[in-house]
This record gives structure tokens, sequence and C-alpha cells, in this order.
């Protein structure tokens, strides 16, 4: 079907349109109509179809073929629901030139990660995604806050190469880079140590876009220097492509081929959570504790998808949708906290839930959510993750997920109990306008969470439909 | 009439619905009045509500909730108690906030959200949903903990109540998904630890004196008589699930009723002292089931709920009027307030145990399970309790004779609203009624209906039971109090060593401390915080993850031999592949930047001769431009940095690089091809694509869609680039200074682009295309620009090499969509029958070329000038 390459096309073609002829309207446009064609594919998949793009109609062998399917679907959406919002939120600033085309081209590489089917070219998108995240990141910076991009650049770069390596290796090992033709190409070549190797390197490459643990220290010194909507859409999607991958690996391109994989996943979750956690409780800036949650969560996803059973891995990709919206929300209502206060250092801050009582429902809601009380969205995925874990008696690993969110909780209440309850040391700034964006993600986290069944069964369909079965191609 | 399930649900949602009326409408004076009806609506329709089970399968909106109610003896009990109790403090709030007191709404819509969340509790079966509304409880009662931020000991008191619960809490989360999974001793383990926090047992006991920063409202509805009685509850309940652990419930229920006497008896905050008899009393009842008591645990609920209520609201009077809360500063209110001093009268004798009070009979009730433990726990249980109930005397004695006895000490005196006391005197005619006829009790308890798994409520309550065992120990301990009263009076009631042993809040505070810093350290030691070691951390934990997986299926393997498809080049390749190695090898050798750049790029040329070899002459072609463009790039950035040797790379790091590269080496090398594709590609691109250069029908028709992206990674790298150096200012005039040069350029400019256009149209057929040509256009148009100058190379070319680019992407990315028209695939090959050359493939490598042309063009141009800047 032609039409999956929508969610890619509409932002390559805005960012060419707005390049050459800058605008509001447009970028607006094209994030509106972008976000209807994921609706659009999340509602045709969402019996577990599946649906294939066979670029220039050549093959898979020698050609790209695109592939949409339920897991794919929901990732796209959440991805542009989470650029619009972040869009709306600076609708009234005036935007920096050159942001909206790269903010397009963001877009466009992150849409392809989640409908490629082909591994150089998931090379490619993880190219547009650096270079250009690397752009939004440089763009607004000046000064020593520059410094920070350089591990942002130098790490992920490094892990392009290996990518890279690692896309090469496949073309000798399997012949193809097509997913599904490695998955029936791994099947027959079981044991093989270069196998295993090879995969071991993908999983590096991943775990470090994931930001898993010892992966993650690209993270947490760029985020905070960001602006606020770049930031919100950076800790909301981009690590969060790295996941989707991870359980792409899982499920579609080495299914059950290399077990050893997902003791490893197991093994990094551990340390990500704590460390992410513990990261947290040390930070003094409010994005910074903010930036440290990202990889403290990513720790319950590489759980999720390292238990390896249907209901762990949907409890995983719950959690990703979780955490788009709930970290895209928050990074959003913090900057608005930082503008009130004039800093986001927590010891400048204060007096939020009085003056700005409306920041401070939202915030206290979000927080809640990431930290996994119910009946907030964090809760749902926390509870379906903990019951696998109860039926395989891996009670370790429960006290550990738990204490986890005891430490989110403990980070999340340091923010609350400084920046909005205690006396602010300065009056606090007017109001700035964007409130109600953020609220549309939190409205977005409150239908996640009343609504958790359905979406549970709908991401357990999209695990179970996500294997390695290509149809014949037309 | 509504039927039993909608009225039901009428106690569920109305609070809810009243909490975001009050909130969303900001209600104030008029929120409180709302929350009062709420409060009454909620109980006399739960009065109404027939007992059974209740179930609604149709919809489940979360994993594991189901819309299962009990409605039975108990969750009535507390059913009532909560809406009751709800209706008397509201009413007690309207007189207590003063027009004065800020954040009415809020107060009102979390108090209203706080009984929703506890009636829930009490009323829902299905555990998850039950654990929903038990986090919600404690979630307001963080907000309300911290309802006056101001001051440092609400914020800190709501953090390590919030703390205590919710970590408490999670082992009920545990419980419930070990719930038919797990052994059962675990299980009432676990659900025990998560009463034991709630109810504020020890060792978890110090949360509940740190709440009392709350507005007196809050502390006399959630800190005595409803959320702390959840954990109450839960155990109640859970007695469903399993037998409880009797013996340690026995030693830390009775511990606790003694510790909390103990720490009440010493010390001296009004409130402070009520929440530590609260403590105290819930001990009592903790033990009261470890003992094996059952029936009757509704009489020590009510008892303590009634007196405890009514004196917190006493409290809240006092500190309204006076000012101060400190015992040692009060007295004399007998005379100013003769009405709160017959109130205080009552309610102090039910907490004292004063026989014909509730307090007694529950103490009798306590008393005689006690006598029915065997062995020195039974001991240990009968010491603790006739401890606490003697302290009890002694504080209730206190209570009474510094607050309503004396001299008027405090500095100053407000009036208190008429409407404060209507509330404490309900309570306290109630426990005068209830205390001289206990047989209501009975009648009340028996009312409610059986409780789910136990029988009805037959024990008969009376004043009189005869002069028995439990009597005479009670009445020691009476006479016991009196003299620790005297002993308290010797003593001016300074016992600090007895807080300093007993109260944990200020270790707990140390702790949070310690962790915070803890955690800093921790981070710092992790290397969060140093980017140096980023880059060893990443290779070398894929190295070592690669070699650890290798290594382990070799060793599953047993006998696996790499094939290594290793055949050594004839010498002119081997002597350009050491070449290149050295040349690459040179690179950190040299001091100067211009030098190792030279190195690097050296051995860059070098790989466009070995490509050479391999008759990949696009490649080398491309190879050649793509080098040369980021040489002069690297050297226009290089002379703006300050001319200072670079710092040698440490020993260990280019250890680490000559481990990757050896990896990556050996693993392309045993990652050989048992079925290489590329003879595939050279096959199908005349027959299938309509072009003999492979590389380019690859790169335009098979895998095009790759070079869409990457003609879209240029472009994104130029915005980034632009970005950076934005704000630089220019230097007008040309930047070649020697005559020769700038003629031989301009010269060139007009061969250089016919080249160009050359290698673009054969591209399909032989070595060129649009990437080629486009990279060859690019470098004449430098070429011209450092020749002329900015000024007159901006006349020659009026438009901007950037939106060349963008016009170049929109062409690449807006031809692949022309088949689509006529029901083809994205990107699939259109050509026209005469004139071959005008194919959709070609559009697409024009794209490519005004791409590559532009991206490069600007990038040079826009650097070249900054250079002058700097110097």
């Amino acid at each position: 079907m032609n039409a999956i390459i929508l969610p890619i096309f509409l932002p390559f073609l805005t960012a060419a349109l707005t390049l050459l002829w800058p605008g509001r309207l447009l970028a607006m446009t094209g994030m509106l109509a972008q976000l209807t064609a994921a609706l659009w594919l999340v509602i045709e998949t969402a019996g577990g179809e599946r649906f294939l793009l066979p670029l220039g109609g050549w093959g898979a062998t020698h050609g790209i073929v695109l592939v949409a399917d339920l897991l794919s679907a929901v990732m796209v959406l959440a991805a542009a629901l989470t650029a619009l919002v972040a869009q709306l939120y600076s609708y009234h600033e005036p935007e920096p030139p050159l942001r909206t085309p790269l903010w397009h081209f963001l877009l466009a590489g992150v849409q392809l990660s989640f409908l490629t089917g082909d591994l150089f070219n998931l090379f490619v998108a993880f190219e547009l995604i650096l270079v250009a995240s690397c752009g939004l990141l440089t763009l607004g910076v000046k000064g020593r806050a520059l410094r920070h991009a350089l591990p942002y650049l130098s790490l992920n770069l490094l892990g392009g190469v290996l990518f890279f390596v690692a896309a090469g290796m496949a073309y000798g090992l399997f012949g193809t880079l097509n997913f599904v033709g490695i998955a029936e190409a791994a099947a027959s070549m079981n044991g093989d140590p270069r196998l295993h190797g090879w995969a071991a390197l993908l999983l590096v490459v991943f775990a470090l876009k994931a930001g898993a643990f010892p992966l993650y220290y690209w993270l947490p010194g760029a985020y905070p220097i960001v602006p606020a909507p770049v930031a919100a859409f950076f800790a909301g999607v981009l690590t969060k492509v790295g996941i989707y991958l991870l359980l792409r690996m899982e499920l579609t391109i080495l299914p059950g081929s290399v077990d050893s994989l997902q003791k490893l996943l197991l093994v990094m979750a551990v340390p990500t959570m704590l460390l992410g956690g513990i990261g947290a409780l040390a930070q003094q800036h409010l994005r910074a504790i903010l930036s440290f949650h990202i990889i403290s969560q990513i720790g319950y996803m590489l759980l999720g998808i390292g238990l390896g059973t249907r209901q762990a891995m949907a409890a995983a990709l719950f959690f990703v949708l979780h955490n788009i919206v709930v970290k895209s929300s928050l990074f959003l209502l913090g900057d608005l906290a930082r503008r009130r206060c004039g800093s986001d250092d927590l010891r400048q801050m204060g007096d939020l839930a009085r003056v700005a009582p409306g920041l401070a429902l939202l915030f206290f809601l979000q927080a809640f959510a990431l930290a996994g009380l119910p009946p907030l969205s964090g809760f749902w995925p926390k509870l379906t993750l903990l019951s696998a874990l109860a039926t395989q008696q891996a009670v370790l690993l429960m006290a550990i997920a738990l204490i986890t969110g005891l430490l989110t909780l403990l980070s999340m209440l340091k923010i609350w109990n400084a920046a909005f309850w205690q006396p602010a040391p300065h009056p606090a700034a007017p109001a700035a306008s964007g409130l109600w964006a953020a609220a549309l993600l939190v409205a977005a986290a409150l239908a996640l969470a009343f609504g958790a069944q359905p979406v549970l069964t709908l991401l357990e369909t999209a695990i179970a439909t996500a294997g390695p079965t290509q149809e014949v191609l037309p | 009439m509504l039927s039993d399930f909608h009225l039901l649900l009428l106690v569920l949602l109305l609070p809810f619905a009243a909490a975001l009326v009050v909130a969303a409408l900001r209600l104030r004076e008029a929120g409180g009045w709302i929350a009062l009806g709420t409060a009454v609506a909620c109980t006399v329709a739960l009065w109404k509500v027939e007992a059974g089970h209740y179930y609604e399968s149709s919809w489940t909106p979360m994993p594991g909730v189901q819309f299962s109610f009990l409605v039975d003896g108990l969750s009535r009990l507390f059913g009532l108690l909560v809406g009751g109790m709800g209706a008397l403090i509201f009413l007690y709030a309207l007189g207590y906030l003063g027009p004065k007191f800020k954040g009415q709404s809020r107060f009102y819509a979390l108090l209203l959200l706080f009984m929703g969340a506890m009636l829930g509790s009490v009323l829902v079966s299905a555990p998850v949903l039950f654990f929903t509304f038990w986090e919600m409880t404690g979630m307001a009662s963080f907000l309300l903990i911290g309802f006056n931020a101001e001051g440092r000991e609400a914020r800190e008191g709501a953090r390590t109540a919030l703390l205590i619960t919710f970590g408490t809490g999670l082992c009920l989360l545990v419980a419930i998904c070990l719930i038919g999974r797990g052994g059962p001793g675990m299980l009432m383990l676990l659900i025990m630890i998560a009463a034991l926090g709630k109810s504020a047992q020890f060792p978890f006991h110090f949360w509940l004196p740190g709440a009392m920063s709350a507005p007196t409202p809050v502390s006399a509805y959630l800190h005595s008589a409803t959320l702390v009685n959840l954990g109450i509850y839960l155990m109640a309940r859970s007695q469903l699930l399993g037998t409880l652990p009797a013996d340690v419930l026995t030693l830390i229920g009775f511990g606790t009723m003694l510790l909390g006497a103990l720490l009440a008896f010493a010390s001296h905050d009004l409130k402070t002292i009520l929440a530590w008899s609260t403590v105290s009393a819930l001990g009592g009842i903790f033990g009261f089931y470890g003992a094996g008591g059952t029936t009757g645990d509704g009489v020590q609920i009510l008892s303590h709920a009634g007196y405890k209520a009514a004196l917190f609201m006493l409290a809240g009077i006092v500190d309204h009027a006076c000012g101060t809360r400190d015992l040692r500063q009060l007295g004399g209110l007998g005379r100013k307030m003769p009405l709160l001093a017959v109130i205080g009268a009552i309610t102090l004798a039910s907490m004292a145990g004063i026989p014909g009070t509730p307090g007694f009979v529950a103490k009798e009730l306590l008393l005689t399970k006690v006598l029915s433990i065997q062995g020195p726990l039974g001991w240990y249980a009968l010491l603790c309790l006739l401890g606490s109930a003697a302290l009890m005397v002694a504080i209730a004695a206190r209570l009474f004779l510094h607050l309503f006895y004396g001299a008027y000490k405090a500095k100053a005196w407000h009036s208190p609203s008429p409407l404060v006391l209507i509330s404490p005197t309900l309570l306290a005619t109630a426990v005068l009624a209830f205390g001289v006829r206990p047989q209501w009790f009975g009648t009340l308890l028996h009312a409610l209906g059986p409780m789910e798994g136990r029988g009805a409520e037959v024990h008969s309550y009376a004043l009189w039971h005869g002069w028995n065992r439990p009597l005479s120990l009670s009445l020691a301990a009476i006479f016991a109090g009196v003299g620790l009263y005297f002993l308290g009076q010797k003593r001016g009631w300074r016992f600090e060593p007895v807080v300093r042993w007993l109260d944990f809040a200020p270790a707990f505070q140390r702790g949070h401390e310690w962790l915070l810093k803890a955690s800093a350290r921790l981070t710092r030691l992790s290397g969060a915080q140093n980017p140096t070691c980023f880059l060893p951390i990443m290779l070398g934990t894929a190295l070592a993850l690669v070699l650890t997986f290798v290594a382990a299926a070799v060793v599953m393997e047993g006998d696996w031999k790499p094939t290594i498809t290793l055949t050594l080049p004839d010498p002119v390749r081997t002597v350009i592949a050491l070449l290149i190695a050295a040349c690459v090898l040179a690179v950190p050798w040299f001091h100067g930047r211009i030098a190792a750049l030279v190195a690097l790029s050296a051995s860059g040329f070098l790989v466009s001769f070995y490509f050479l070899l391999y008759r990949a002459p696009d490649l080398a072609l491309t190879q050649v431009v793509v080098e040369t463009a980021l040489l002069f790039l690297v050297v226009m950035l290089l002379r703006t940095l300050p001319d200072r040797p670079s710092p040698r790379p440490p020993r260990s790091a280019l250890w680490l690089a000559v481990a990757v590269g050896a990896i990556a080496t050996v693993a392309i090398l045993i990652a050989g091809a048992a079925d290489p594709i590329g003879p595939k590609y050279l096959e199908m691109s005349r027959p299938l694509a309509g072009g003999r250069n492979a590389v380019n029908t690859i790169l335009v028709d098979f895998r095009g869609f790759d070079t869409l992206g990457e003609i879209a990674v240029l472009v994104i790298a130029m915005l980034g680039a632009l970005g950076l150096v934005k704000g630089t200012r220019h230097r007008e005039g040309p930047w070649l200074e020697s005559f020769i040069l700038r003629q031989l350029s301009l010269l060139l400019v007009v061969p250089v682009n016919l080249l160009a256009l050359w290698l673009l149209l054969r591209g399909h057929d032989a070595p060129g295309g649009g990437f080629i040509a486009g990279g060859v256009t690019a470098l004449s148009l430098v070429m011209l620009h450092l020749a002329i100058g900015r000024e007159r190379f901006g006349q020659l070319f009026p438009w901007d090499p950037l939106r060349m680019a963008g016009y170049g992407f929109l062409i690449a990315l807006i031809t692949p969509l022309l088949p689509t028209a006529s029901g083809g695939w994205f990107f699939q090959r259109i050509a026209w029958e005469k004139w071959p050359l005008l194919s959709t493939t070609f559009l697409f490598d024009l794209g490519v070329y005004l791409v590559v042309t532009g991206v490069i063009a600007k990038l040079i141009t826009t650097l070249a000038p900054a250079k002058e800047e700097a110097a």
C-alpha cells in the first residue's frame, strides 16, 4: 500500500516547503496532516493487519520494503502527537529560523525508523535523526552550554559507525538487509557464533539509542540545554526509538534465535533503572532530574522486553506510550515552571502551587503518573509488568522495579516540595502561554490511564502480530 | 426509587463529582456546605444499600479492575464512619476556617476527594481497585498535610507520610500480584506491612505526628478517624484471604500501644500528644487481631474515633482561640469556655478508659482477649496494655487539668465561632450515651449486618459484668495512672530521652539526606558527569559484549571454525593498503592539527585509488570530490582555532581504538557472504532498471529511497551548520590573493561545469551521476567564490545555494510520487520510450545533483570568510 509512506513523506514535504517558504501555518498543516495519517494507520492496522510498500516495486532482496503493522502504527501515532503538541506549545513565540525544517526532518527520520523493514534504510533513519537532532540541539544554544552537545554527537556518531559495520556484516551473513529475510536466514544458522556476535553489536547500537546502562551517558547532559519544545520531543520520543527497535529485534529480526539477548537485556535493565533513579535524586535542577528519569523508565522497558512474554512486552510497549506522553508534558510543564521562577535550579524556585495552581495540578498528575501511582497512566504498565514478573517468580526483579518507583517518587517529591511548595526567593514572573498545549498531553495520559485495558489489548495484538511473516509481495 | 446498585454507585461517585464542582467553580464557603451535603447524602445512601455482593462485568477499563463491590457489616461500619465523621468535620470546618483562610475551595475539594477514595476503599472487593483507592487516600493525605506549605515541617511531614505509606503500599501491590501465585504466609505478611504503614504502627509510627502540620479538621478526619483506620480495615478484610501472622501482630500491636503512650506522655504539643495516643490506640486494635479477636473490633474503632475526633476538634478550637498548642503555655480555659471543658471532660474520660465510657468498654474487651493469650507473649501483651492504659490516664489528667484549670497564660484570645462547637458537642453526647448504654454498640453493629466470613455480632455489651479480673486490672491501671500523673508533675513533664529514642522521624530525615548525598556520590562515581570517559565506556561495552557473545556461542557450539575468506591482494593493492594504514596510524602521532588533517585526508584519497583498482570509478570519483570538499571545510575551520598543538590522546584510548579496529576487521572478514548480492545487482541493472551503471541504478532506483534519506541528511547537516555559524560577519573582497590562481579559477568555471553536466547525463549508464556531478559543480562554484569574492559572486549568481538545495530536495521528493498517479508503487521507475533519458530516475538524479551542489556551495561560501573575522 503506497499510503503508508505518508507519515514519512509528509514531514519531508513540510520540511522542504518550510525551508523554501518559511511559515507557521504551513508547518502546522503538515503536522496535522501527519497526525491524521498516523491515526488512519492505527485504525487500519488495529485488527493486526500488515501493509507492505515495496519501494520502486522491487522485492525484499534487492529493494527496500516499508512495513506498517500495529506496532509501527502505534509508535508513529505517539510521535506525531507529541510533535504536534510540542509545536503548539511554542505557537505564540517567534520560532528561530531553520528550526521548523529541522524539526520536520527529524520527525521524518523518526517515522522512517518505525516504518522501515530494512536494516540499511534504518541506518539512514538513524542518520536523519542524529543529524537533525544535533542541529536542533545546537540551534538555540550559545557559549559553554554547547559543550554538552559534544558527547551527544560523538557517542551517537560512534553508534552510527557500529551500526554501519553491523549492516555491512548483515549483507555478508544473511545476504539480505530485509528484517524478515534476516529472520529467516538467522533461524537456519542457530548457534553460529557470528550470529551471536552480530546480534550483540546490533543490541549495543539500539541500546545506545535507548539510553540503557552503560550507554546512556550522552543523554543527561544534552537534554537540559535544549529549548523546551524540542526537549519535550527529544525526551519523549528519541530514546523510545531505541526501545522500539529492541522490540523489533526481539520480535521480528531475531525472534528466538539468540536467546541470550533477553538475558542481557534483563541484566542491563537493573542498573539502568537504579542508576537512573539515583541520578535523578542527585540533581538540583528540574530538567536534569527529569532527564535522569528518562533513563530509569527505560529500565522498565528493557525489563519488559527482556522477560520476553507477550504480556511483559505489551507492558513495555505501554510504558513506551505512557512515557512519550508523560515525559514530554513534564518537560513542557517544567519549562513553564522555570519561566515562572526565572530558573530551574530548585533552590531558586518556589510557591508555584499557590501562584500557578493549574500548572501545579498538571505537574502533580504527571509526576505521580511517572512514579506509577494508581489510577494514573504509569501504574497500569507497572502492574502488568509486575504480574508478569510474579508469574516467573522473579521476586528480586520485582523488588528492584518497585524500589525504582520509590526513587522516582522521591525525586519527584524533591521537585514538588521545592518548586511548588517552598516559599519562593523571588516574586514569580507573569504566566507564560503554553499550558493548554501541555494539558493536551495530560489529557492523553489520562486517556491512557482510564482506557488502560483496551490499550493493553491493542498493544498485545501489536506484539502478537509483529512476528516475521512476510506476505508474498504483489 | 433507585436500585441498590445505583445507590452504591452514587455513594462512590458523588464525592468525586462534588470535588470537581467545588474545585472548578472555586467555591469557598458554599464548597463547605456542598461537602457537608455530600457527606450526609453518602451516609444516608449507604445506610439504605442492601448488604451483599455487587458486580458489574460489562466493562473493564483497566487491567485487573473489576467493578465488584462488597457491602457487609464491616464495609458499612467503615463507610458510615467515613461519611458520618465527614459530615461532622465539614460542619466543624465551616466554622473553623475563617474568611481569611487561603485556598478554601482547594481544601474542600481535597477533603471530598479523600472521602471518595476512602469510601471506594472500603466498598470495593476487587484487589487492584482497592489498591487504587488506597493510594488515592495517600495522595490526598499528602496534599492536605502540606496544605500550609510555607512551613518546613508541613513539607517534610507530608513527604515522610507519603513515602512511608507509598513504600509500604508497594508491599500490598506485590501481595496483589502474588495472589494465587505465592505462599499464603508471604501474602499475609506483605499485607500486614502495608497495613502497619498506613496505620502508623511500629516501625513506621513516626509519620503520624509529622502529619499534624495539616489544618486541624484534616487531623481530626484523616489522621485520627479514617485514613489511619484503613490499615485496620485491611487487616479485618484480609482475614478472608488467610490467617494473620498472629504472633508478629501481637508483638507489634501491643508494642506500638506502649510506644505511642510513652511518646504521648513525653510530648507537649496538644496535637502531637493526640497523634501519639492515636498510634497507641490503633496499636491496641492490631494487638486485638493478633490475639485472635474478631467481633468486637467495631467497638474499638467506634469508641476511639468518637473521642479522638472530638479531642482533635477541641485542640483546634484551643489553638484558634489562644494561638498556641503548647500545653506548657495553656491553662485556665475552663472559665472562658465552660462547654468546651465539659466536652473535654467526657472525651478525655473515654480516652483514659474510666468506667462508664466507651473507652472503658473497649479496654475491657481488649483485656479479656489479652488474658486469653498463653505464655510469655501473653505477659508481654498484658504489661504493654496495662502500661499504656496507665499512661493514658496520666495523659488525660494532664490534658484536662492543664487546659482548663489554673491561670490563663496564653497571650491572645479569639472567641471561637459557635459553629465549631456543634460537632464536638454532638460527638461528646454520643460518647456519653454509648458509655452509659454500651448495649447500643451491640444494637448498632447488629443493625449494620454480619461481616463476610464472620458470624453476626453476638457480643452483648453491658456497663457491669460483675467483679472480674479485667475490671480489677483496669482499676489498678487507673490508680497507676494517677501516680504517673504526679510523677509527671514532679518532673515538670520533662522526658526528652523518651522522645529521642523512640521517635524515628529525625533518623528518617537524616536517612533521607544521606540518600541524597550518597546518590550524588554514586552518580559521580558511575561517570555520568565526566565526558572524557564516555567514549571508552561505550566502545569497551560494545567490545566486551560482542566478544562475550561470540565466546559463549563458541563454547556452546564446541566445534566451530570460522571460514575466513582472505585472499592476499596483488602487490599494488598491498602497497596502497599499507599506505592507507600508515596514514591512519600517523594521525595520532602528529602534533599539529594541519599535519594530522593532511594525513587523514591522504588516507581518504588513497581509498579512492583502492576503489579504482576494484573497477569502481563512481565510488572513486565520489570519494575524491567528498574528500576535497571536506579538506577545504576543515582547513577553513581549523584556521579559526587558536594555534596550539592538540594534546596527545592517552595511551589507553589508542589501544582501545586499535582493538576496536582489529575486531571490526575480523568481523568483516568472517562475515563473508555465502551468496554475495553484488553480482546480482550487476546482472539486474540493465534489464530491470534500464541502466548499465549498477552503482547508479542502486542509488537512484533499487535503493533510491536510501538516497532520498541521505540527501535529506545533507540538507539537515547544512541547516545545522548554518545554525552554528550564524551571526559571524562576512569579509568583503576576494579570498585568493594569487592573481594566477584567480584567473585560473575563472577560466575553469565553464569547462568544469560542462564536465559536471556530462557526468550527470551519462550517469545512468556510465560512471557519473547526480552525486558526483553535484560535487564537481559545487567545487567550481567555490573556486569562483574564492576568486572573485562574495560581492561579485552574489552579482553573478543571485540565487542562494540554500534554495537550490531546497528545490533539489523537493524535486527528488516529488518525483517518486509520480508513478503512484498511474497505479504504480512509490519510487517505481517510469521511462518514456522516445527519450529514455527523461525518466523519473533521471529527474530524481537531478534533484540529487541540485542538493549536493547547493549544500556544498552553501557550506563553503558561508564558512570561508568566517576565518578572517577571527584572525
